[in-house]
């Protein structure tokens, strides 16, 4: 089904067997980095970089790729557009024009800063998207556990992973179902749509009381690392790990460098 | 010895209406009952009963003549001891991963990392689904969702597997499929109680059956006796199975005769009385053959018959003797009527067992050994039963005939005249053998097997 693509990408990309940690370390160090940023150019620096590797490394297709980066494309596009045209008093516009006897004028400022998140949107992104299309979800919990995230967070999240793709394919279902049955226009359809989501957290609520049932049977007793075992620990490669630390310290390097410093 | 036991259990729900009505069950260790009823008549509520998960309004559970107990440590212990495998594998499976779900239960019994690991590798070669152990749930299929619940219940090595519409939603191979990896645990000595709406299977699988309808045992027994109820199997809603069905109907036409069959080998000791050829591939023309000997015919379809001969066959005064007498070797004559008794020649049946998984299982046989012994005995059909030996037969690279219902078919092949090679998981062995020996008292036709053993290469 469609809505297991990014998670099918995971579990089958060249970089799957990268120690999880690893891609955890490069995707968040970049990430904070590229947040602390005050230039728009490490954030680019950073998101060419795993644009690569996403693409190039990892080998996934330009088109799964390219779409999933349009939301946050349009997102950084949108606000640039709006900065640009309402940010800054300098004396110095860029240009200026006149649309229905109201002008707008376009500042040094608003285009800067608009350019800076935008390329900080993107570059976030593009990091969490490589850690999204190269990891699969099971073993990005191993990565939180490392990480020392809270077990009873971790344990949440792998039954929640583990139920969204039942509801989802149950939402498809009550879906079909009922597109089946008779013409609708958008009256009814968004009174479907309602029903469906009614039902469907009904079905959630049961679907727990099963669950709850199920692990009872299992000896469970309210433990949180019920779901703790991993069997395959897997070493760091100290050569990626070193790596790794380069490009994040090169990349604080530019960002102490580049400190203010516009495009524009 | 019972390992469970229960009287005068009543289960009633908040708004009155009693799911159990004063039932008594008990399950004798080592056994397979199964449990039938329509739907609403009360078989989930009775399996939730088996593991604590509910608690009945009146009566007692025992476990090996222990009152149940519902505080926390009793809960545990009863829960290891009555492992539960839920009808929809999606309500059971939790984890992100197989290993993980498997892992759950050895976790939950605080067992050690070496332990656990052990038991997991263990349950999921078991069910044959050790190269998924890294897959998430919704990658699998029903089939292998279900292999992985029992994995998972497998794991925690219960004494008794509660399992509930084990075959429900299964295609029939997956079907069988299941049936087998049970059978495998229910050979180690594992009790197994289960409910389904499958009356075949009940019939040809389970020691006891208990029929509920409407929160009541209707009846309780051995399968022969359930079936021959006829009226309480329409009243519960229930049907006979099949070869019942067709047992009744070739019998009041004086085709079958006996007791009614539940397998489809009783099914065919039922009919296998004497019966006439029509066509055969000549291979005596030209012999002199005596009144009162026997003769070796191979019939057209390939299965090797004797022949006892009670009218001269070169004498060319009867018609048979003179189609007989013109006839060239191997060609196909037509013979309109014979008064001889005939019996088909029974092939061999050879029996190899492979180590089970917890003894090392495929990786302590040597597989030249396995191809050797094909080479030498080249036996017509091939056949494999349970994990380790599945494992074993497709690691040989050696296609096999029978994968599923194996006993069965390797004895209703050799009743065919054909030799059988048969590769069978530890304690299945017995098993087999204990059904050709029923064969043979019961049909007449004797069925020569032999059991070779192998040398591990541990």
């Amino acid at each position: 089904m469609s809505h297991s693509t990014i998670d099918t990408i995971a579990h089958t990309n060249r970089l799957r067997h990268i120690d999880t940690r690893l891609k955890v370390i490069f995707a968040i160090a970049t990430l904070l980095i590229t947040v602390a940023s005050t230039s728009p150019i490490p954030p680019l620096l950073a998101f060419i970089t795993a644009n690569i590797l996403i693409l190039f490394a990892a080998k996934i297709k330009f088109r799964t790729y390219f779409f999933l980066l349009l939301t946050p494309l349009f997102f950084g596009l949108t606000g640039l557009l709006l900065m640009s045209l309402f940010f800054g008093y300098s004396d110095s516009p860029l240009y200026s024009f006149e649309i229905l006897s109201h002008t707008f004028v376009v500042q040094r400022e608003g285009v800067n800063m608009g350019l800076l998140v935008a390329s900080r949107t993107l570059a976030g992104s593009a990091c969490l998207l490589f850690l999204a299309l190269t990891t699969p979800m099971t073993e990005l919990f191993t990565g939180l556990r490392w990480l020392r995230i809270p077990e009873v967070v971790i344990e949440l999240a792998m039954m929640i992973y583990r139920y969204i793709f039942m509801f989802l394919e149950e939402a498809e279902r009550m879906w079909l179902a009922s597109q089946m049955r008779g013409e609708s226009n958008f009256r009814t359809k968004i009174d479907v749509f309602s029903m469906l989501i009614g039902t469907l957290f009904l079905r959630t609520i049961h679907q727990g009381e099963k669950l709850f049932v199920a692990m009872n049977s299992r000896c469970y007793d309210g433990e949180t690392n019920s779901l703790a075992y991993q069997e395959n620990k897997t070493k760091i490669s100290i050569t990626a790990l070193f790596a790794i630390l380069l490009f994040e310290a090169v990349l604080a390097f530019v960002t102490i460098l580049t400190q203010n410093a516009v495009l524009i | 010895m019972n390992i469970i036991d229960a009287q005068n259990v009543t289960y009633q729900y908040p708004d009155g209406t009693k799911a159990l009505d004063d039932i008594d069950f008990s399950f004798e260790k080592g056994s397979i009952t199964a449990i039938l009823g329509q739907n609403g008549a009360g078989k989930s509520t009775l399996l939730l009963h088996l593991n604590a998960t509910l608690k009945p309004t009146n009566g007692t559970v025992y476990l090996k003549g222990e009152p149940f107990a519902y505080d926390k440590k009793g809960l545990h212990h009863i829960r290891r001891t009555v492992g539960m495998v839920f009808q929809n594998p999606d309500d059971q499976l939790l984890a992100p991963t197989v290993l993980q779900d498997v892992a759950f239960g050895p976790k939950n019994l605080k067992l050690t990392d070496a332990e656990i690991k052990h038991r997991v590798n263990e349950a999921l070669r078991l069910v044959g689904m050790e190269a998924y152990a890294d897959k998430p749930p919704h990658f699998l299929s029903g089939g292998q969702k279900k292999r992985v619940a029992i994995a998972g219940v497998i794991a925690m090595q219960p004494e008794i597997m509660v399992l509930d519409e084990p075959t429900a939603g299964l295609d029939p191979q997956g079907c069988a499929e299941i049936i087998e990896i049970l059978d495998e645990l229910n050979a180690e000595g594992r009790t197994l109680i289960f409910s389904t709406h499958d009356v075949d299977l009940a019939a040809k699988w389970a020691d006891e059956i208990y029929v509920l309808h409407e929160g009541k045992i209707k009846k309780r027994g051995a399968p022969p006796q359930i079936f021959a109820d006829h009226t309480m199997i329409s009243e519960t809603g229930l049907k006979l199975p099949t070869f019942i069905q067709t047992f009744r109907e070739l019998k009041v036409r004086g085709i079958s005769g006996g007791d009614s069959p539940l397998t489809m080998l009783n099914f065919v000791e039922s009919v296998s009385k004497p019966f006439d050829i029509l066509k055969m591939r000549c291979a005596i023309a030209g012999a002199d053959v005596c009144v009162g000997e026997n003769v070796g015919l191979i019939m057209k379809n390939g299965t090797l018959c004797t022949i006892r001969v009670d009218a001269d066959l070169n004498a060319k005064t009867t018609a048979f003797g003179r189609v007989m007498h013109n006839a060239k070797a191997g060609e196909d004559i037509v013979v309109s009527e014979i008064t001889g008794t005939i019996t088909p020649k029974t092939g061999d049946i050879h029996i190899v067992p492979i180590p089970r998984v917890i003894e090392g299982g495929s990786r302590a046989v040597d597989l030249e050994t396995i191809r050797t012994i094909i080479a030498e005995r080249s036996p017509h059909k091939i056949g494999a039963m349970g994990t380790s030996a599945k494992v074993v037969v497709r690691k040989a690279g050696i296609h096999c005939d029978f994968e599923v219902d194996v006993i069965q078919s390797s004895i209703l092949a050799a009743l065919r005249g054909l030799n059988v090679m048969v590769f069978a998981t530890g304690g299945m062995v017995d098993r087999f053998i204990q059904t050709i020996e029923n064969n043979n008292k019961h049909s007449g036709q004797e069925i020569k097997f032999s059991s070779l053993a192998i040398q591990a290469s541990l």
